[in-house]
């Protein structure tokens, strides 16, 4: 008897790891469209005038990001530092990281918008209505004009 | 969770150490242990689920299943046809969960560079507890008695301090101290002192020269100077080391507070003087493991030349495939493979003649190379980097880059060395033992206050072998 039990505890915990697997297999995946045309969907509706692109140093100097963990990108910002107009669009090599790395995002609009904050009224106000989303991998990072805009074009050209 | 974070340092490590020292049964030694067991085992739960909420439920079944079997196995100890069936079918189990996890996007790009297969994310830890399940049952079917009882065999796979990244705990080796273990104050002083030390090479050394190799890593490699290759690749050996064995360190000395003995996984790696010698001293455990259950199994070198070759080929490039689904990594084992069959027959008496510090140098341009493939993703950019390391892209030999490396780099870059080949541990110390004492104290409180001074002011502490 307790034989057959202990083969039937092994057979359910078989049939448990596969129930398991394509209960994982089925969540959330990376999105498979290219990031050039996430970029070209969001291009037009965002302010970029006068924004140069940004490198991978300055990713991880801005935004302490962990660098291996991203795919590829798109970064705009200003020179200057009174311009606080930014778009950075993620494609992350695992989509688990998508959280924590918009979480890392968050605390560094907070912390700009801290320095702004009581001199720049005009920055800090568009610093606290940053737009922040993630969609299948995807992380679009946005200061500007037109959030609203920006975050149906982005989510519309992940899906 | 990572030890070297404010939410393990201050929150989960303390309140886990008062409800494991909490004494519920006073006097009766065989409750306490069961009640510190349970204790451990909900907080192991607990450190795990903090990163992986979904795969803390892979790891459950693992451990049921696989307990299940080590009770099979036991019922059937006078049949051996059908217990060498049971430890298939244990065996099946484990390396089909660990091979889907963690291999299936890799095979399914092998077969089809364009599939639509996407794999899951890798459960943190799950190369290190699997291969401690394999050694539970293995052991089991060679004839150490089942664990009856589920907790201690959970606490055994689920033991936070070494849960994700190591050591690789073999079942033999902590059996005992799963039922009877003694926690002394000198255990316990110890265990601070492994502590402290593995999270100043962890947060000091690591993170700092970690944080100038990224630099190196974030430029285009066909643009490196020959010196700044170079420096990028001292940085990355110098930040692997400290922070691996840091980890490993922290992993000791959290064991010894709870009261548990696990063997050291790194002995001063880069003092060794061959190839053979360094993997004796790096990732000791995992050698150990990959020795007791695949090597000797094999035949070990107990056969004739050609399938001791075969064995040892194929130890290594199972020990490259074990760090990473990628050729790059099964290259990097393959590669050491050849280097030790090498050494193995048919330099060993030549090396013998060759003056030390030149076999020492040898030793550690070899590794550095290894650490190449092992830190880039492609082949391409491995072998790129390594030309440039050598000057064969054309590249000039210094530019601003090395300039500002070196100026940032050098003098943390020469402490650690000297502390990688161990040359603080002979410096002199004081005979008083109570001078001796107090140095220490002040030693290590002065590492556990800047070290902490760095988390609080410092975002990047990554950690190399969690992706293992």
């Amino acid at each position: 008897m307790k034989k057959i039990l202990l083969r039937l505890g092994e057979l359910l915990c078989v049939a448990a790891l596969i129930a398991f697997i394509v209960f994982v297999s089925s969540e959330e995946k990376k999105s498979d469209v290219p990031i050039d045309e996430v970029y070209t969907s969001v291009e037009t509706l965002c302010d970029l005038e006068g924004l140069g692109k940004g490198s991978v140093t300055e990713l991880k100097k801005q935004f302490a990001l962990d660098t291996e963990s991203i795919e590829d990108f798109y970064y705009y910002r200003s020179d200057s530092v009174m311009d606080v107009r930014e778009l950075l669009i993620l494609s992350l090599r695992d989509i688990t990281l998508q959280e924590s790395t918009q979480e890392i995002i968050r605390t560094y609009a907070n912390e700009k918008k801290q320095i702004f904050s009581s001199y720049a009224p005009r920055e800090e106000e568009m610093l606290a209505s940053h737009l922040l989303v993630a969609k299948n991998g995807y992380i679009l990072f946005y200061v500007g004009d037109n959030t609203e805009a920006v975050a149906s074009e982005f989510t519309k050209a992940i899906s | 969770m990572v030890f070297s974070s404010a939410t393990f340092l201050f929150a989960f490590l303390p309140v886990t150490l008062i409800l494991y020292f909490f004494r519920l049964f006073p006097g009766n030694e065989k409750k306490e242990i069961s009640k510190k067991n349970i204790i451990l085992l909900l907080s192991s739960l607990l450190f795990y689920a903090w990163g992986e909420p979904v795969y803390v439920l892979l790891m459950m079944l693992s451990i049921l299943f696989n307990y299940l079997i080590g009770r099979d196995m036991e019922m059937h100890r006078e049949n051996k046809a059908k217990m060498r069936l049971i430890l298939i079918a244990g065996l099946a189990f484990n390396i089909f969960a660990l091979g889907f996890f963690k291999y299936s996007g890799f095979i399914a790009d092998i077969f089809s560079s364009e599939s639509d297969f996407t794999a899951p994310s890798l459960p943190v830890g799950i190369s290190f507890y699997t291969f401690q399940i394999i050694s539970y049952i293995v052991d089991v079917y060679r004839g150490t008695p089942a664990q009856k009882k589920i907790v201690p065999f959970a606490c055994y796979i689920t033991m936070f301090p070494q849960l994700i990244a190591g050591p690789i705990v073999q079942y033999g080796d902590i059996e005992k101290q799963l039922y009877s273990r003694k926690i002394t104050s000198q255990k316990m002083a110890a265990g601070i002192i492994f502590f402290i030390r593995g999270l100043g090479k962890k947060v000091l050394f690591a993170n700092t020269i970690g944080a100038f190799y990224t630099e190196v890593s974030a430029l285009e490699v066909s643009s490196l100077s020959v010196a700044t290759a170079w420096l990028g690749i001292i940085c990355y050996t110098l930040q692997i080391y400290f922070d691996f064995s840091g980890y490993s360190d922290m992993a000791v000395g959290l064991g010894k507070m709870l009261g548990f003995d696990f063997y050291m996984n790194f002995n001063f790696p880069y003092k060794a003087k061959s190839v053979t010698e360094f993997w004796r001293r790096w990732h000791i455990s995992l050698g150990n493991w990959f020795r007791d259950y695949v090597y000797i199994p094999l035949g070990g070198n107990r056969v004739s030349i050609p399938r001791n070759i075969f064995n040892i080929l194929t130890v290594w490039t199972l020990t490259g495939l074990w760090h990473g689904a990628a050729w790059n990594f099964i290259a990097w084992g393959a590669l050491y493979g050849l280097l030790l069959i090498i050494e193995k027959f048919l330099l060993k008496k030549i090396l013998d003649k060759i003056p030390s510090f030149i076999r020492h140098a040898g030793t550690m341009l070899v590794v550095m190379i290894g650490w190449v493939f092992f830190s880039h993703e492609s082949f391409t950019d491995a072998f790129t980097y390594i030309k440039a390391m050598f000057g064969l892209l054309g590249n000039p030999l210094t530019d601003s880059v090395s300039a500002y490396l070196l100026s940032g780099a050098w003098l943390s870059a020469v402490i650690m060395s000297l502390s990688a080949f161990g040359f603080f541990e002979k410096l002199p110390r004081p005979k008083n033992f109570r001078i001796n004492t107090a140095v220490m104290t002040v030693a290590y409180m002065l590492i556990f206050i800047l070290s902490i001074a760095y988390l609080i002011s410092e975002t990047y502490n990554p950690f190399l072998y969690f992706r293992f």
